[in-house]
C-alpha cells in the first residue's frame, strides 16, 4: 500500500516531489525542520509528498528513565550540567522562533522506538503525518510518555485511530521490522544525523535549514523534472 | 572433527543508492546527532 501523504495537495500527480524525511521523536531539530520545512513547501507552492522515515538516536535508551533528560544528556554526553542546561535553552529558543514552546522540564526522556512503529501504523492507515505531528507536539511540548503502549495508544486515538487495534499492533511489535527497515536504508544513505531530507530520491538536504533553502532545492527539481519531460 | 572455515559472498547484495548532498546543517539549521542538542544521540 503506498501510504504517503501529500503537504500541498491531495493528490499525486506526475509533478508531485517526492520527499522522504528522517527523523526521530525525541530530536528537537526535527521539529523544527519539521515546521521550517512545511514553510519551505509553502513557499515552493507545488505538489510534494511526504513520507517520514524511522531514526533512533540514542535506541539504549530504557523506555522508563527515571531522570531529567538534563541529567541524562549530561551522562550521556559527559557534559557538565550547566552546559547541558545552556545548550537546551538555546534549542528552546529556536523551537520558540519557529512558533514551538518546547518544556524540558516537563520531557520525559525514554525509548522511541515503539513510537516509531505507530508511525509505520499510522503510515498504514494513510495518517502518518498527524500522527507524526501529535507524538512530537506530546513529546517536546506536552510532556507527554512516547515511550508506553497505553500513552501512544492515547495520542493515535486522538487523531482518529482504532485504539485497540493500536494496542494490538505495538504489543505484537508489527511493524518493528519497517522501523529497522528505515534505519538500515539511512545506514544506506550514509545518514549521521536527523532531520535528513532525500528530494526526489536523489538530493539530500541535512538539518533543520530554513524555509527558503527547502524551497530552492524543491525549485530545482522542478526545473530538472520538467527539462527530463521535454527531452 | 572438521575446522574448516567457510566464506560466502552475498549473492543479493543491492547497490548503495546514491544521493547528492546538497545542504549540511550549520549553527542555526542544527541537526541531531551532531553533538550540540538536545537529541541525546
Amino acid at each position: 500500500m503506498t501510504d504517503t501523504t501529500s503537504v500541498n495537495e491531495a493528490t499525486t500527480t506526475a509533478d508531485t516531489i517526492k520527499v522522504d524525511i528522517w527523523s526521530d521523536v525525541q530530536c528537537p531539530w526535527c521539529y523544527i525542520g519539521k515546521r521550517k520545512f512545511e514553510a519551505g513547501a509553502a513557499l515552493y507552492g507545488g505538489p510534494v509528498e511526504v513520507e517520514y522515515h524511522s531514526y533512533e538516536l540514542s535506541p539504549d535508551t530504557p523506555v522508563e528513565y527515571a531522570g531529567t533528560p538534563t541529567q541524562y544528556l549530561s551522562e550521556k554526553k559527559g557534559m557538565p550540567i550547566a552546559d547541558v542546561e545552556q545548550m537546551l535553552e538555546r534549542v528552546t529558543g529556536i523551537a520558540e522562533s519557529v512558533g514551538l514552546h518546547y518544556d524540558y522540564a516537563a520531557i520525559h526522556q525514554t525509548n522511541t522506538v515503539i513510537s516509531h512503529e505507530l508511525l509505520h501504523y499510522a503510515k498504514a492507515k494513510g495518517r502518518q503525518l498527524d500522527m507524526k505531528e501529535r507524538l512530537l507536539k506530546a513529546y517536546f511540548v506536552e510532556g507527554g510518555h512516547v515511550g508506553r503502549i497505553d500513552d501512544l495508544a492515547d495520542l493515535a486515538a486522538e487523531i482518529g485511530l482504532d485504539r485497540p487495534d493500536v494496542v494490538r499492533a505495538l504489543t505484537e511489535h508489527a511493524y518493528l521490522a519497517d522501523v529497522k527497515a528505515d534505519v538500515a536504508q539511512a545506514v544506506e544513505y550514509g545518514i549521521q544525523g536527523v532531520p535528513f531530507f532525500v528530494i526526489d530520491g536523489k538530493y539530500g538536504v541535512s538539518g533543520a535549514q530554513d524555509p527558503d533553502t527547502f524551497a530552492q532545492v524543491l525549485n530545482q527539481v522542478r526545473t530538472e523534472k520538467s527539462e527530463e519531460n521535454i527531452a | 572433527m572438521s575446522d574448516a572455515t567457510t566464506t560466502s559472498t552475498p549473492t543479493d547484495a543491492t547497490p548503495s543508492p546514491k544521493i547528492q548532498l546538497l545542504e549540511q546543517p550549520g549553527d542555526e539549521a542544527g541537526s541531531c546527532g551532531c553533538g550540540s542538542c538536545g537529541c541525546g544521540a
